[in-house]
């Protein structure tokens, strides 16, 4: 990991907060109306057109097997993967953080369900802790993330 | 322009040259004595060898400098074409290939190799057939002299006036000389301000656009003495020699011209050339430029759609009406965008003779390929895209398909085969054909290898028919070469060929009748980009059909629906067609309640007929097609998407998917 301060776009999913590098993140739009594609895998929840172009959504909740539920607050944010813009449905985007390098750790490989893939590491920023993402390798494997043990293995941890 | 750009451009028109030469090559081979196609070959190595010389690529220049001596020969009738000839031709075109794609690098004891050969040819120390001496670059410039029409003679004399010469000026660039264009051009200003240039080999508009030799010449009028000419021009550098010459006669010039016609003969050759210098009045565009042209004409079309949509809601007639003149323009305008995307299939099909030539004799076998259509145009995209599968298929039909010629004559056929490569329009599609006269295809061989190899099951066995079975060659992990042969069969399978094509929207078929030879139908659509839609409604979702397939719409009542093996079909015209619930195919809910009435679109593709049940239709419209980047390859039976008037997404339904297996 770079030595450079990095900004993260700060979501949150079941109640979790997630963090995602700043420069990958094209923009956040409002929950749009989904067109759905047939025989997809479970996660994709269809493609959306923002302005003229086609972008695929992938349903972060459901990926991450938490509880879907439409509110005011849902947003589709638009980050750029292998050159191409796709859409992650999230619960909401609370802010743009700065974090220090030496605030990020090292995933704990005892983490259950998070597989190392997917973590790039846990940021910590006074109480809070965030779970940092690496999108490439979110959306290169099919298995379902196991969210909820996995962030309770985290909590534990911090507690104890 | 800087260097890299130089060098793309020289790329591309390196390769358009030597494609002249592999075709022009392959022609002489079959008419040995048809001295304009030696003329052509001729001209298109002298022009290699001056580009290849401007840019400092030494060892083209060398060899195509070689080559020049021979045809140089040639033209002369000084020696004889034969097949030793042409083969070594050949050898020489592909070690160019080989330079002009590679790099100079790419090679090097094989060149002198070659060149050495060339140049024993040249010598005669080789063939004894002439007893002409070796042929030195003093000699060669004399080949190139200036000619010149009557019409030229004339207005050269009108220009003569008292005291004025005619002079013949030779210059030699040196060897290293790197701006060999920028010196030609200085020379040509300076000549400018002491006379009056007649005309110059290679004419003065070439040598800008960097097409200059080492060596050119140039006839001009001038009343000034050689010698203050000569000492103007010393002070350009680069220049090895230079050569003045006072013309006493303009006729002579005139004279050797006509003499050199006498001896071109056939009237093909030179037409297809004139055919070739007429590309002098087209420009080349960078693709890319073009598809952002045809992006800005879809957006276009979208915001039409969206516009046409608010007239018809708000139900302003006046401006619907200026609407639909705005419609005709920007079909017009898509129209020529597309037009000018499209390429002749021939960009494809011209490096086929020589490829089938070579296999024909690598396997010893007598091969004639016969090319049809090959004017017929295609997408920029297609045609780029398509070359692979068809060289595949191609080998395939060499290797596989046509039989030695002693298998032939025991079958009865003519010991040597053909292959013949058709393309033609059919209706929004263009059908490319490769048919052989071959050994065809065994179907029992390839049930049983499919199920050795456990492409299908023994049920599945038993259920196929002939033809089906023998499109099993393109599943994947089936390669039915019995030994993997040099020429096809090395692990690529037919089934990238038919992914290959699948991905470009397009279908394979194969016919194929033991004893008798294959088929392989190749369907591919004219663009990607737009295409007539019909919408309709499935589950509160629209999707569009692809216009060109449907027949007819009809509606039935459920009691129509008959079910014969589990598969639901409808009677029409008298036959049995299949019924497909698009409901079903898109995993949407069955009906909650079945409506009296169902609206069912008949399509076609190929020779059958299906039925597809919708919800209801909406209508017909224009879409731009657009790709749906399906982030885990799990979408099925769509081949895109495309947006609605209304800034909807709608799908378009892949009909071959869809049908598959009914």
């Amino acid at each position: 990991m770079s030595n450079e301060t990095k900004q993260l776009i700060v979501f949150d999913l079941g109640g979790e907060e997630f963090g995602v590098k700043i420069t990958k993140v094209q923009e956040i739009i409002r929950m749009k109306e989904l067109t759905q594609l047939p025989n997809a895998s479970e996660f994709m929840a269809g493609i959306i057109n923002l302005r003229g172009d086609i972008i695929s959504v992938i349903d972060l909740r459901k990926r991450f097997g938490v509880e879907q539920k439409e509110t005011k607050k849902t947003r589709i944010i638009i980050v750029e993967m292998d050159n191409q813009d796709v859409g992650l449905i999230v619960d909401s985007v609370s802010e743009v953080l700065r974090i220090e390098p030496a605030d990020i750790e090292d995933a704990p490989e005892r983490i259950a369900g998070i597989k190392d893939d997917y973590l790039k590491g846990i940021g910590k920023v006074d109480d809070r802790i965030i779970i940092l993402l690496d999108l490439d390798q979110l959306l290169t494997t099919e298995e379902k993330i196991e969210l909820e043990n996995a962030s309770q293995n985290v909590n534990d941890e911090d507690i104890a | 322009m800087d260097i890299e750009e130089f060098q793309d451009l020289y790329a591309t028109e390196a390769q358009e040259h030597l494609e002249i030469l592999n075709n022009s090559l392959l022609q002489l081979e079959d008419n040995p004595h048809d001295l304009g196609l030696v003329k052509e070959l001729f001209r298109a190595a002298h022009t290699l060898k001056g580009m290849a010389g401007t840019m400092g690529f030494e060892k083209v220049s060398n060899l195509t400098h070689a080559m020049e001596n021979i045809l140089d020969k040639l033209r002369n009738e000084e020696m004889a074409v034969s097949t030793e000839i042409v083969n070594l031709l050949f050898k020489s075109l592909d070690t160019l290939e080989i330079l002009i794609n590679d790099g100079e690098e790419a090679l090097s004891f094989e060149l002198e190799d070659i060149i050495s050969e060339l140049k024993g040819y040249a010598s005669g120390e080789i063939e004894v057939s002439n007893d002409s001496n070796n042929i030195d670059e003093a000699t060669t410039i004399h080949n190139f002299s200036i000619e010149l029409s009557d019409g030229e003679i004339k207005s050269a004399k009108n220009k003569l006036t008292e005291g004025s010469v005619v002079f013949l000026l030779r210059v030699i660039l040196e060897d290293d000389c790197v701006f060999g264009a920028l010196r030609a051009k200085m020379v040509g200003d300076e000549l400018e301000s002491y006379g009056e240039i007649v005309k110059a080999n290679p004419a003065l508009q070439d040598i800008e656009g960097a097409e200059v030799d080492s060596e050119f010449q140039v006839l001009f009028i001038s009343n000034f003495e050689d010698k203050e000419i000569l000492d103007a021009l010393d002070r350009i550098s680069e220049l090895k020699e230079l050569d003045l010459e006072v013309i006493d006669d303009l006729n002579e010039l005139k004279k050797a011209e006509s003499k050199k016609n006498k001896n071109s003969s056939k009237k093909t050759s030179a037409k297809s050339l004139s055919k070739r210098l007429k590309s002098s009045s087209t420009i080349r565009v960078d693709v890319e430029r073009l598809d952002d042209l045809m992006n800005l004409v879809a957006e276009l079309v979208i915001k039409r759609t969206q516009v046409e949509s608010i007239g018809e809601s708000y139900q302003l007639d006046e401006l619907n009406k200026k609407l639909k003149s705005l419609g005709k323009v920007t079909s017009e305008l898509q129209n020529s965008v597309m037009n000018m995307r499209m390429v002749p299939i021939n960009l494809v099909f011209n490096r086929f003779p020589r490829m089938v030539r070579d296999l024909a004799q690598e396997m010893e076998k007598e091969i004639n390929l016969e090319i049809e259509g090959e004017d017929t145009e295609l997408d920029r995209t297609i045609i780029d895209e398509i070359g692979d599968p068809l060289v595949h298929i191609l080998r395939n039909a060499a290797d596989h398909g046509i039989e030695s010629p002693e298998e032939r004559k025991k079958a009865g056929k003519d010991p040597a085969g053909t292959v013949k490569m058709s393309a033609f329009h059919e209706g929004n599609n263009v059908i490319i054909q490769i048919q052989d006269d071959g050994k065809g295809i065994d179907a029992e061989f390839i049930k049983q290898k499919a199920l050795s190899k456990g492409v299908i099951s023994q049920e599945e066995a038993e259920m196929l028919s002939d033809q089906e079975t023998i499109n099993l060659i393109f599943a994947s992990g089936f390669s039915t070469s019995e030994e993997v042969s040099d020429v096809s069969g090395r692990g690529v399978g037919m089934d990238v060929v038919k992914n290959k094509i699948e991905s470009l929207s397009g279908s394979v078929d194969i016919y194929s009748k033991v004893g008798e030879g294959s088929t392989f139908t190749i369907k591919l659509p004219l663009t990607l980009a737009i295409i007539q839609g019909f919408l309709i409604n499935i589950a509160d979702q629209k999707y569009v059909l692809p216009l060109e397939t449907i027949q007819e719409i009809v509606k039935i009542s459920p009691d129509d629906i008959k079910t014969i093996r589990q598969q639901e079909v409808i009677q029409r015209r008298g036959s049995v067609i299949p019924l497909i619930s698009l409901r079903k195919e898109l995993n949407k809910p069955e009906y909650e309640e079945i409506p009296e009435e169902l609206s069912i679109v008949i399509i076609k593709i190929g020779e059958e007929s299906y039925g597809l049940s919708v919800d209801s239709i909406i209508g017909q419209q224009e879409v731009v097609i657009k790709r749906i980047n399906d982030l885990s390859d799990g979408v099925e039976k769509i081949a895109g998407a495309t947006i609605l008037g209304d800034g909807s997404v709608a799908l378009i339904i892949d009909i071959e998917e869809v049908t598959l297996g009914k």
